[in-house]
């Protein structure tokens, strides 16, 4: 394995019975990237990282954490692993404190100075002596944060991490992965189905679907951050779609609800805005427009136009 | 391994569980109070001295197997299927470790118990029926009286609850290898509760089978240090031997290769 590869998987392949959940993926994750693994719910995103981290084992197939083998050599490669599967976990008995000292107690080196910190990092430092059974799900999502953090781990895997989360809690953990990856260096493996925290976050993205790897590589290369969609409120569609079907910074017009639906180069919407004006065309509404994770699928796998 | 089974032992001292055992303990050593005022129990001598001796058979066959049913469906079932274990799991813990750690703990918690359960008895034992001149301990629908100096029956008292924790681990051992196969602490403790009944019941209508099942070894004191029938203990112990080491040796194996999909 090359020393810049903090994670490398290999034809990686699991069936529970007869369903094939995971079938033959390959990828990898080198030191510094926040990965995204995309795909919608039921994909086989959470079995592919149960594997990676020797939870599950594979049919067939080999994962390496840090240049060492999951399944041959466990205890150094979840060495300096942090993790959080699905939601996180904790004794809802036990105070935050008491839930990090669980963990602090399989390390010999995390002492409690370390479970001070981060607590600190993650803001549950005046609430850490409270039952966790008492926690809301944002801190109960950073305390698992910070249970990640407790071992020093040079990559972190999250499962869904803003699940649940109302959008002040999304948008703090967001802000913290991308804190901890610059300031920290830590590698995040993040497995999600909502594209735009692909988006936000990410600086590469493996995309996953019925269990098959369908596409990896940097998230501009493949969500076309280079473009961005707006929607166009107008009762004269048909004459700016004929104003803009020549337009170079125009990369796509299509017939919308309530007028168009229009890709074009990122940050031109404002020039797009006053060539409808100049042509008197009367603009109710220029919406930015997110894309679904749905219709990114359709236009991934029967477009085929970003295909990498 | 220290460290795991500090972990193991914080988490069970911590849950309610516990403590609600330990009442249900409390309070089955007032049942004879009940028997005493029914007048059940006038032609057995009962003293305060002897009274954890005279409750230790209902302990071990009944209430330790159920509490050691709840205790381990807590510790490794609910812990799989709330996604607990996965917690210990992603760290360099090795599974064999895990294991072996959760039946230490259970074995001392199982130590404390019974600590406890004598303690109690002899407390509530003497306030309820007096200190007593001698130590005179005869079971129920037996024939033999025992009768020692109190400091001879305190010891027998003392060996007698601590050879009953071989029976309780072995116990513990068969009921760890099916927590490791259910995904809920409930059903595990119903499935305890209905081997108990089920291998009471075998032995009553098939006395041949007896001698293979682990409820006739509950009362392994009685062998070792009253009637001294050390040929039967020695039985005990190989057939004791067997439902520890068997279970548990496959449940390793089970566990280390299992798949943790919670």
């Amino acid at each position: 394995m090359s020393g810049k590869h903090v994670i490398e998987v290999k034809e990686l392949r699991k069936s529970f019975g007869q369903n094939q959940v995971v079938d033959r993926i390959s990828f990898k994750v080198e030191s510094g990237d926040v990965f995204g693994f995309l795909g919608p719910n039921g994909a086989g995103k959470t079995t592919s990282m149960r594997m990676m981290l020797g939870l599950v084992s594979p049919d067939e197939g080999t994962v390496a954490i840090n240049g060492y083998d999951i399944g041959k050599n466990f205890l150094k490669a979840i060495s300096r692993v942090g993790a959080i599967v699905e939601t996180p976990k904790f004794y809802p008995y036990l105070s935050g404190r008491q839930n990090l000292q669980q963990i602090a107690n399989l390390h010999s080196q995390v002492n409690s100075m370390k479970i001070d910190e981060v607590l600190d990092m993650v803001g549950l430092s005046a609430r850490s002596d409270e039952k966790v059974g008492i926690y809301s799900l944002g801190m109960k999502q950073r305390l698992g944060i910070a249970r990640a953090l407790l071992n020093d781990p040079n990559v972190i895997f999250l499962d869904e991490p803003t699940n649940g989360l109302d959008p002040q809690g999304m948008k703090e953990i967001r802000e913290m992965i991308c804190q901890l990856a610059m300031e920290k260096d830590i590698t995040f493996f993040i497995s999600t189905h909502l594209l735009h925290e692909v988006e936000q976050t990410c600086n590469k993205v493996a995309i996953l679907n019925k269990g098959k790897l369908i596409t990896q590589g940097t998230v501009n290369e493949l969500l076309g951050k280079e473009n961005e969609h707006v929607e166009i409120r107008t009762p004269d569609a048909y004459k700016a779609s004929n104003v803009l079907k020549d337009i170079g910074y125009v990369k796509s017009v299509k017939p919308g609800d309530d007028g168009l639906e229009v890709e074009l180069e990122k940050g031109r919407s404002w020039e797009l805005n006053r060539l409808l004006v100049s042509h008197n065309i009367i603009v109710h509404y220029l919406l930015p427009k997110n894309q679904s994770l749905e219709q990114f699928f359709i236009e991934l796998t029967e477009g085929g136009k970003r295909i990498a | 391994m220290l460290n795991l089974i500090k972990n193991e032992i914080i988490k069970l001292t911590a849950n309610k569980k516990l403590y609600v055992g330990m009442f249900i303990i409390l309070i089955v050593n007032l049942l004879p109070l009940l028997e005493k005022l029914a007048g059940t129990i006038v032609d057995i001598p009962i003293s305060g001295q002897s009274f954890p001796l005279y409750m230790l058979s209902t302990y071990l066959n009944l209430v330790m197997p159920i509490f050691i049913s709840v205790l381990i469906a807590d510790m490794v079932t609910d812990e799989y299927a709330n996604g607990l274990l996965t917690l210990s799991l992603i760290h360099p813990i090795s599974r064999a470790k895990l294991l072996k750690a959760k039946v230490l703990a259970l074995i001392m918690i199982t130590a404390l118990l019974m600590i406890y359960a004598m303690i109690v008895g002899l407390i509530l034992g003497s306030t309820i029926f007096g200190w007593g001149e001698h130590f005179l301990f005869r079971d129920v629908n037996a024939e033999i009286t025992y009768a020692f100096s109190t400091g001879a029956g305190l010891m027998i008292t003392l060996g007698s609850y601590a050879v009953s924790i071989i029976p309780l681990i072995a116990f513990a051992m068969v009921i760890m290898f099916l927590a490791l196969r259910f995904n809920s602490g409930g059903a595990l403790t119903g499935t305890s509760i209905g081997i108990i009944i089920f291998f009471s019941f075998i032995g009553e209508i098939a006395e041949g089978l007896r001698p293979f099942l682990i409820n006739n070894y509950f009362t392994l004191f009685k062998d070792v240090l009253l009637s001294k029938d050390f040929s039967q203990a020695g039985t005990a112990l190989v057939v004791l031997g067997a439902y520890t080491i068997m279970p548990f040796t496959i449940g390793l194996h089970y566990f280390t290769r299992k798949d943790i999909v919670y």
